[in-house]
């Protein structure tokens, strides 16, 4: 046999489901019996209704919303083949590199090891467009929490730092995504 | 949106309707966001958590399994990814240190006149522990009921009932003691 104490107490912890409207009709209808005779009861009631009030009407301005938004449909995208595109930039501006130095130094061997930029795991080799705006630059690796460690190589190759807790692949497809800024993206090796 | 909508939007996904995991990432972002903030309090850390959420809803859509609401789901997920964060950096977390020992009854009345200035309300609910504020949030911003607070947080229902119990003793006890003070 449950005691008047018990009763009370129980009733009390399921006040807030009450005024959420989350209980069971029969849990409803035990609360509201013991509402009708206790006053205080009733006025924890109204206090809880105050409370859920301010709560709701409390808003966070500052979640990641459209941005965020638009950081995930670039993180779900279908993956494209960015080695793929990365190493065509790269031969094709090899090629041009190479044939002008040969053909002004036939003596000396052409360069292009990305001009001591070696690369660490979790890097990125990044190549911007040659018109795209420093700002947009900068709000895109910002958006991706990314960081240039250095560069431009003598082929125009940035190399960026994807932070631990980031898929790189997922960072790569966000970049290729973002075509009006970048030519190439691709995980340095 | 209702449960039965997000139910659909879920079986889209499985299927990789990105309009449909758009429609489902505006109906949650903002409260998984509060309820991420919240327990990390660093808005950036929390953003990094609810995009961690949408991708693990993103791949695992096809496996939901309908054993909870997708809001519950979604949720519990986000809860874990919290933890996670709080394991991996040593973070303290009063889930299990929460004191069951504040049952003395504080004036409702009292409380109930302080709680018409919403800015007291604030400040008190700001005065929680992380854990109980989550519980109060759940409750009053999510109106989950305590089943599904549960399934969140991966404790007993008796557990949830007596934490939110608590915190709205404890809301009590600071709104009757502004009023007391004078304070707004």
């Amino acid at each position: 046999m449950i005691d008047r104490n018990d009763r009370e107490r129980r009733v009390a912890e399921l006040l807030p489901f009450y005024v959420n409207e989350t209980l069971s009709s029969e849990e409803r209808a035990e609360v509201e019996a013991l509402l009708a005779a206790d006053v205080g009861l009733r006025a924890q009631v109204d206090l809880l209704r105050h409370i859920r009030a301010t709560i709701k009407a409390e808003e966070m301005n500052y979640s990641p919303g459209d941005l965020g938004l638009a950081r995930l449909m670039q993180a779900v995208e279908p993956k494209r083949r960015p080695f793929r595109l990365l190493a065509a930039s790269v031969a094709a501006v090899s090629v041009v590199a190479g044939a002008t130095l040969y053909l002004s130094h036939a003596d000396r061997v052409p360069v292009y090891e990305q001009a001591g930029i070696a690369a660490a795991q979790g890097e990125l080799f990044v190549a911007f467009r040659p018109d795209a705006p420093q700002g947009a630059i900068s709000d895109l690796l910002l958006v991706h929490d990314l960081t240039i460690v250095d560069g431009p190589s003598a082929l125009g190759l940035y190399r960026v730092l994807v932070p631990e807790v980031t898929s790189a692949a997922d960072v790569i497809a966000a970049l290729e995504e973002a075509a009006e800024l970048v030519e190439s993206a691709g995980a340095a090796e | 949106m209702v449960d039965q909508k997000l139910d659909t939007l879920v079986e889209a996904i499985a299927r990789r309707d990105r309009l449909a995991f758009e429609e489902l990432y505006r109906a949650l972002e903002r409260p998984l966001f509060r309820f991420v903030q919240i327990k990390l309090n660093d808005p950036f850390r929390s953003a990094d958590i609810v995009h961690e959420v949408f991708l693990e809803v993103w791949r695992s859509a096809g496996a939901f399994q309908r054993k909870s609401s997708v809001r519950t789901w979604v949720f519990a997920i986000a809860y874990r990814k919290v933890m996670d964060v709080f394991r991996r950096e040593g973070r303290v977390s009063y889930q299990d240190e929460l004191p069951d020992q504040v049952d003395d009854s504080p004036d409702a009345a009292a409380a109930l006149i302080a709680a018409e200035n919403a800015e007291a309300v604030r400040r008190c609910l700001e005065g929680l522990k992380p854990e109980h504020r989550l519980a109060v949030e759940l409750t009053f911003y999510e109106d989950m009921s305590y089943g599904d607070i549960a399934l969140v947080k991966g404790v007993p229902e008796g557990t949830v009932k007596s934490r939110v119990f608590h915190a709205k003793q404890l809301l009590m006890r600071c709104l009757s003691a502004r009023l007391t003070l004078g304070k707004k």
